[in-house]
Formats: structure tokens, C-alpha cells, sequence
């Protein structure tokens, strides 16, 4: 009886260790089309929804040091129906977990991306990390479609361009999960940055300049790169960059390099009305002098200083100009600061937030400082 | 069997682990919004002198556990027939926890396989430690609690860099009563839940040591449950933290380090294997000695086996979709459990109380 | 899956109750093989797929009707 026992626990333990090594759905990686990104449209024809996906190719890698890549068109009426249907083009389940880029086409947008947004932030084979971009084309897909010229997977080198995004700060930064919390958010709007074709020498290349404004989640409108870059100082989310200076004449002579910039908006309750104050400080470096004239010495730096921190301070008040007067949209998260530092008068204005933030008193303060002047210290100087 | 004996140390890990249990994947049920925070250090507050009352009754009848006492005191029928209610209790909650576990599972990591499987496969591990005897699962949950610890600590550090300090304000948003609300909710799930370890009582080592197992492992436990919930609220803020299931795998999913260091909730979730797997074992052990108790076995791990099947069908039956599992944690668990962990125990230690009087009086009148 | 549980469940037999008869705990005995009937009809039904009445509906009602 004992040995029966003792054969019975090791088989026990055998069985227990089968479940143990492995998954219940175990696949291999060839039974999977690795997805990179997607791109969506609308078929203003019939309405429906086109989602384009650029799936990474093992087959190509092997000789080459970059993998190869698929592109898959297809048409449908919900997200979650097309994804399932690409099946019948691939012959494999799409895997999601490696995506980096989601493009929406304008039309998409402007109609409202809750739609098509919804089934990938529900989904538990999608991750939240994906880069959300607008695409300033007539369609999406044929910014995905610059890979056949350019022989190289586009959502990877579009995730590699937004995480070096903040060195030039032209465009937003917006992951899925940021996108969607800033939806949910009463007292926030939501921006994505736009993509667009550029042309030169006949040569095709993708650039992510500007923004597309979201009311609710409907896009309303746009802004140029300038104007994000403008409209990031005020929400605090410049992390590097560059300013242009001009001299006193008005002609721009001086770069300056954003170090580090820090934004703090505070709300002031004065006489009941509510005004905010939003201030700037932004440490730099002065990289480029397009003159020979002198500036060392601090009245020289100090000037520049003046100047630069009076043409952002006029830069960023007309980009919030602009959006209380033009677009009626509050996407600096002006909104959700009254909310958590003055919540009894937010209390009385968040059902009317979108017309209340016309009306707001906004007053801009903004003060550059010159940290260095890079490695020389004076201009280039002409010798006869 | 001789009697069964945990030192005081892994009584405490046994304590601290079962309290954590599925609180940490779960989420304290989030009505309160930014203000769940203060929420759980009410609960904490309050779990207190329930602690002591159990403390209470450890000293004034030593040596014996929650079903002892109830026969003791109640008398032979009406003290069995609350023993079974409180197997019912502790067969209850280990299924509910299992089911935690088992949704978990499927709605996460693994989506295809039946929700039966996984269960089964802790619920086996759960008999197995029991049948082994309380002893095993006190040195076991000693070195366990180590490593949750240990797990922990690192999830904190590296999530620090997400932490967005302004979803902290502004404070009481929405006011004192749904904050009153939540404090009864965290109180009953999980921290009055330490009545299932009174049917472990017996194997406490010595008679003071009761209070000092029960109100540290009531702290330590709360201390953590205050700094993951802290946590959560800091990474995801309060309106996505009311619409998820699972509110610290998507803040752990948001880890970042140097784009090294990504996609990390996987491992993480071993801390939720691992707490989880002591408190069913707890429930379990609970479980099977009522049972001997009442039914006078000569031992609880004739039954252990039959018990844990048992729990683990149950939890497969009791709730037709995490929806309904959801409604049920959130908004009916904390009215129906509180007989079990407030009233019935209370009454307990008043008829103890009682008794232990009399007894004094007795020996004072047969001394005179 | 009915086959692989009816012997899953006849080696269950042999070992539990059974083994508690050898060594001559009756009472143990009897208890035990009265869970082991209630757990192998509770996994027969759970493997026939049948629809088993579960009581958390029960306790919401109950709750409910307080409140």
C-alpha cells in the first residue's frame, strides 16, 4: 500500500508539473503577425471604418539588420470586426503588444474618436503605452505607406521621433492612456500631434509638426508649430527646445536652448471674479549668435534676456487668445487647476467650463534666464 | 496529532498576509475618490478595538479556538449550530477570494484558459499546506512575507517617477459620507476579516501574545494597503481608478525606467499569488477544523481534501460574471459580513466575560 | 471530461475515505465520504455544464430587502 501510495503522489506531481510549464494557449512566434502600428480611416463612400496595419515581417530579418514589413488594408464596420478579419489576409492572429503608433486621418477625428478609440483601451491584448498622432493628409494610411520608399518600418521610427521629441518641443507627446484620461477629465481638452508628408527633391518623408485640437472628442481645429510650442510652455510640458531672439531691429540673431522650463498657473479669487495667473521660468543656454556684434558683459545678456522673455510672454498670451476666442477649447488643463485649488468656485463653473474659459482673465508672466553661453564666450569675432 | 504551536513571528506573517490577501490587487472600493486614502486609515482606526476584543477572548479562554469557544460558552447545540455559520463564512470567503483570482486571471493574463484551471491548481496547494498542518503554512508565510515585502518596496521606488502629486488635491472632494461609506467597505474587506484566523487560535504559543499578533499585523498590513492605494491614486487618479478591476496592475503597467525597465505587472502579480494562496489556506484550515469540531473528528485533515473540491467548485458556481462578483466586494460584502466579524463576537466576549465572572466568584465563595 | 473525472474521482475514493476505514476512524470515515459525495456532485454537474443555483443572488436579495 505504501509503494502504491508513494507511485501515486509522483504521478500526482508529474500532472501537477505538466500544468505548471507552460500556458493553456501556448504559440509560437510564427503563428503571430506582429503588429507595428495602424493607421485609421473612413471610406467617405460607404461610411466605413479602414484600418490599415503595418505588421513586421520576420522572413526579411535574417540577412538583413532590419526586419522586413507587411502592409494590410481592410474594411469594416467596427474596430474589433476588421482586427478579427485580418485573419483571413494573414492566415495568423495579430499580436498587439509591440504596436508604437496609432494615425488617425482628420476625418476620423473631426468625427469623433471615442469610435474607434474605445475597442483599443478595452482590449486586454493592446497596451495604453501606443503614440496617438492626426494625420494632416487626406488619409492616414499613406503616411504608413512611406515605409515602401523608405525601407523601414514607420511606427518605429515614429515612436523613436516622439521619444526625442522633446528636444524640439514643436509637437505633444500623447500616449493613449493620456489621451483618454485627459477626455474623462472635466476642465481639460485633449490635443495629438499631426503628421504630415514632406516633399523634397522628390523625396518623401514623414514629419510631426503642430497639433490637432479636441473638443470633447471631436477635433476642432489645428495649431502650427510655433503655436504648440507656445501653447506647451503654457502647460507646463516643455522639457527642451529652442527660442529664437530677435536683436533690437527685429531680425533674429540669437538661439537660445531650453534647459529646463517650469510653468506654474495659479488660480486668484479677487472680488469674486476668478483670474489666473500663469508664470514662466525658463532656464537656458545661449547657443548661437548670428552676428559679430559683441554681447558679452551682462547688459548684453541682460537685454537679450529681456527680450526673449517679452516675445514669449506676447507668444503665449496669443496662442490662449486665441483658443478662448477662436476655439472656445481649454487644452492647457486650466480648468482642472481651479478644480484642485479652488474647488467651491469650480464647483459653480464646470457646467459651463467651454464659455466660462472665454471669459477668463488670463495674465502671462514669463522670464527667461541665460545660464551659459555654450562653449565660447563671445562672438565671432572678424579679424582683418 | 500533538497540539499544533506558531511562535509569534509567524502568526504575524500569517496575519499580515491574510489581511493584504486580494486588497492589493483589488482596491479598496473606490466611492471616495481621492479621499480613499483617508478612508483606509479610518477603517484602520476602527479595526482596533475589534482587534483587542479577539485578543480578549484569546485570554480569557486560552488554549481553545473561535469553535471551542462558541461550544463552550453556548452550550453544546446552539454553540454548534453558530460554528457552522462560521464554516459557512470561512468556505464563503475562501471562494470569493479563489474567484478574485480566478477573474483575475482570466481577464488579464490568461484570457483563454478556463477559469477552473488556475483555481484548481492553488486550491490543491492550499490542501496540501493545510494537511500539512498550521505549522507549515506559519514557517511558510514568515519566509513569504520577506519576499512580498521585498516585491513591493521595489514596485513603490520605481513607480515614483509616474507619481502625479495633483491627483491628490483637491482633498474631500466630494465629501464626508461617501468617505464614511468606504470606511466601512475597507473595514470589512479586509481587515475585520482576522475572525477566520480565531479558528486557528489554539495554536498561539502563550497567553498575553494574542494582542500583540493581532493589533501588529492589523498595522503592518494597513500601513501597506495605505501605501498601495496611495500609490494607485498618485499613478492614475481618481476618475480612472473608479472605472478599472484592477486598479494596481494598470498603475504597475505605467512603470517606465529608462525604457529598460517596462511592462513589469507580470511579476508583479506573483505578490498577488502569493497573499492570496495564504488567505485561502487560512479559510481553509478555518474551515476544516469547524467541521472536526463539530462533527467531533479526531483530526481536521480527514477532511481536508473533500473541503478544499468544495471550495474550489464553489467558487467556480457563486457568481455568474465579474460584474456580479464586483457588485458583490464592493456594495453587499461589507452589510452582509459584519454578523460574522462584528455581532456575533461581541456577544462572544460579553458571555465570556460573564462566565469568567462567575467562575471568579465561584472560587472566591469555595476559597471562603 | 465526465470519464476523466469519474476516475479522477474513484482514485479520490480510494485514497480518502477508504483510507480513513483502514485506520479505523469511523466517524471520520462517515463524515468524510458524505463531503466527498456533495464535492463529486458538485464537479459532475460543473462538468456537465449544468446550471448550478448559486446563493450570492440569494444573499443580495436578503440584503437588499434590509436596506
Amino acid at each position: 500500500m505504501r509503494r502504491a501510495l508513494r507511485l501515486l503522489t509522483l504521478l500526482l506531481c508529474m500532472a501537477l508539473v505538466l500544468c505548471l510549464c507552460g500556458c493553456w494557449n501556448y504559440t509560437e512566434v510564427d503563428d503571430m503577425s506582429i503588429v507595428a502600428g495602424v493607421a485609421i480611416d473612413k471610406d467617405a463612400a460607404d461610411g466605413k471604418i479602414q484600418l490599415t496595419a503595418e505588421i513586421v515581417d520576420i522572413k526579411g530579418g535574417l540577412n538583413q539588420n532590419q526586419a522586413g514589413f507587411k502592409m494590410l488594408s481592410l474594411k469594416g464596420k467596427t474596430m474589433f470586426e476588421i482586427v478579427r478579419n485580418m485573419i483571413s489576409l494573414t492566415g495568423k492572429k495579430l499580436f498587439w503588444s509591440h504596436a508604437k503608433a496609432i494615425i488617425f486621418s482628420e476625418a476620423v477625428a473631426r468625427e469623433g474618436l471615442i469610435k474607434t478609440m474605445d475597442w483599443y483601451s478595452r482590449d486586454t491584448e493592446t497596451r495604453s503605452d501606443v503614440f496617438i498622432f492626426v494625420s494632416s493628409e487626406p488619409t492616414a494610411r499613406e503616411i504608413l505607406n512611406l515605409n515602401t520608399s523608405k525601407k523601414a518600418i514607420l511606427s518605429f521610427e515614429l515612436a523613436q521621433m516622439m521619444s526625442d521629441e522633446k528636444f524640439t518641443s514643436t509637437a505633444p507627446n500623447v500616449e493613449i492612456w493620456d489621451f483618454i484620461d485627459k477626455l474623462e477629465t472635466s476642465g481639460n481638452h485633449a490635443v495629438a500631434p499631426l503628421i504630415y508628408v514632406h516633399e523634397q527633391n522628390g523625396k518623401k518623408n514623414e514629419r510631426v509638426n503642430g497639433c490637432a485640437i479636441f473638443s470633447k472628442d471631436k477635433m476642432i481645429g489645428k495649431l502650427n508649430g510655433k503655436e504648440t510650442k507656445n501653447m506647451l510652455f503654457a502647460k507646463d510640458g516643455i522639457k527642451g527646445g529652442v527660442l529664437a531672439v530677435n536683436d533690437i531691429h527685429g531680425v533674429p540673431t540669437y538661439s537660445l536652448e531650453i534647459l529646463s522650463s517650469r510653468t506654474k498657473v495659479k488660480p486668484k479669487l479677487v472680488n469674486g471674479k476668478l483670474s489666473l495667473q500663469v508664470r514662466t521660468v525658463t532656464r537656458t543656454g545661449l547657443d548661437e549668435v548670428m552676428t559679430t556684434k559683441d554681447f558679452s558683459g551682462n547688459e548684453g545678456i541682460s537685454s537679450i534676456e529681456e527680450r526673449a522673455s517679452k516675445a514669449l510672454r506676447q507668444d503665449i498670451e496669443s496662442v490662449i487668445r486665441k483658443l478662448q476666442q477662436e476655439y472656445h477649447a481649454d487644452i492647457f488643463g486650466y480648468g482642472e487647476i481651479i478644480h484642485e485649488h479652488q474647488p467651491k468656485v469650480w464647483a459653480k463653473l464646470r457646467d459651463n467650463w467651454d464659455n466660462e474659459f472665454v471669459k477668463l482673465d488670463i495674465s502671462v508672466d514669463s522670464k527667461v534666464i541665460i545660464e551659459n553661453t555654450a562653449k565660447t564666450s563671445r562672438s565671432i569675432r572678424l579679424g582683418d | 496529532m500533538g497540539k499544533e504551536n506558531i511562535p509569534a513571528g509567524q502568526s504575524i506573517s500569517i496575519a499580515v498576509l491574510f489581511i493584504i490577501g486580494s486588497s492589493l490587487f483589488m482596491g479598496a472600493s473606490g466611492q471616495s475618490g481621492n479621499s480613499s486614502w483617508i478612508a483606509i486609515i479610518l477603517a484602520m482606526l476602527l479595526a482596533l478595538p475589534l482587534m483587542l476584543i479577539y485578543a480578549r477572548l484569546h485570554v480569557l479562554l486560552p488554549g481553545k479556538d473561535l469553535f471551542d469557544m462558541l461550544i463552550l460558552v453556548f452550550g453544546a447545540v446552539a454553540g454548534r449550530v453558530l460554528s457552522c455559520l462560521y464554516i459557512w463564512y470561512a468556505l464563503h470567503l475562501g471562494s470569493l477570494v479563489l474567484r478574485n483570482f480566478g477573474e483575475f486571471g482570466k481577464s488579464v493574463p490568461l484570457t483563454s484558459t478556463p477559469m477552473l484551471a488556475p483555481m484548481l491548481i492553488i486550491g490543491l496547494l492550499c490542501v496540501w499546506v493545510v494537511k500539512g498542518g498550521i505549522e507549515v503554512l506559519g514557517r511558510s508565510s514568515k519566509f513569504l512575507l520577506l519576499f512580498t515585502f521585498g516585491v513591493i518596496v521595489v514596485v513603490q521606488l520605481l513607480s515614483i517617477p509616474k507619481f502625479q502629486f495633483h491627483h491628490l488635491l483637491p482633498v474631500l472632494d466630494s465629501g464626508w459620507k461617501p468617505v464614511f461609506t468606504d470606511m466601512m467597505g475597507s473595514f470589512t474587506f479586509p481587515f475585520a476579516e482576522i475572525v477566520v484566523f480565531l479558528g486557528a487560535f489554539h495554536a498561539l504559543p502563550q497567553k498575553g501574545s494574542a494582542v500583540r499578533i493581532l493589533i501588529s499585523g492589523t498595522l503592518i498590513a494597513g500601513v501597506i494597503i495605505l501605501l498601495v492605494t496611495i500609490r494607485n491614486l498618485l499613478v492614475l487618479g481618481p476618475d480612472l481608478l473608479s472605472s478599472l478591476y484592477f486598479p494596481s496592475y494598470v498603475a504597475v503597467s505605467r512603470i517606465n525606467i529608462g525604457d529598460f525597465l517596462t511592462r513589469i505587472e507580470g511579476s508583479s502579480a506573483i505578490v498577488f499569488v502569493t497573499t492570496l494562496f495564504v488567505k485561502v489556506s487560512l479559510c481553509l484550515y478555518a474551515a476544516c477544523n469547524g467541521v472536526a469540531k463539530v462533527f467531533k473528528l479526531s483530526s481536521y485533515r480527514s477532511v481536508v481534501l473533500q473541503m478544499g473540491l468544495i471550495m474550489v467548485y464553489f467558487a467556480d458556481f457563486i457568481y455568474k460574471d465579474i460584474m456580479q462578483m464586483d457588485y458583490f466586494a464592493h456594495h453587499i460584502y461589507k452589510i452582509y459580513a459584519l454578523p460574522f466579524q462584528v455581532v456575533i463576537p461581541v456577544i462572544l466576549w460579553i458571555a465570556a466575560e460573564i462566565l469568567a465572572r462567575k467562575k471568579i466568584r465561584k472560587q472566591k465563595t469555595a476559597q471562603n | 471530461m465526465v470519464i476523466y473525472l469519474l476516475l479522477i474521482y474513484a482514485i479520490i475514493v480510494v485514497i480518502d475515505p477508504y483510507g480513513l476505514l483502514k485506520q479505523g476512524k469511523k466517524r471520520d470515515f462517515y463524515v468524510c465520504s458524505a463531503l466527498c459525495l456533495v464535492s463529486f456532485s458538485l464537479a459532475f454537474a460543473l462538468s456537465m455544464h449544468w446550471d448550478i443555483p448559486s446563493p450570492s443572488p440569494t444573499i443580495i436579495y436578503m440584503v437588499k430587502k434590509l436596506f
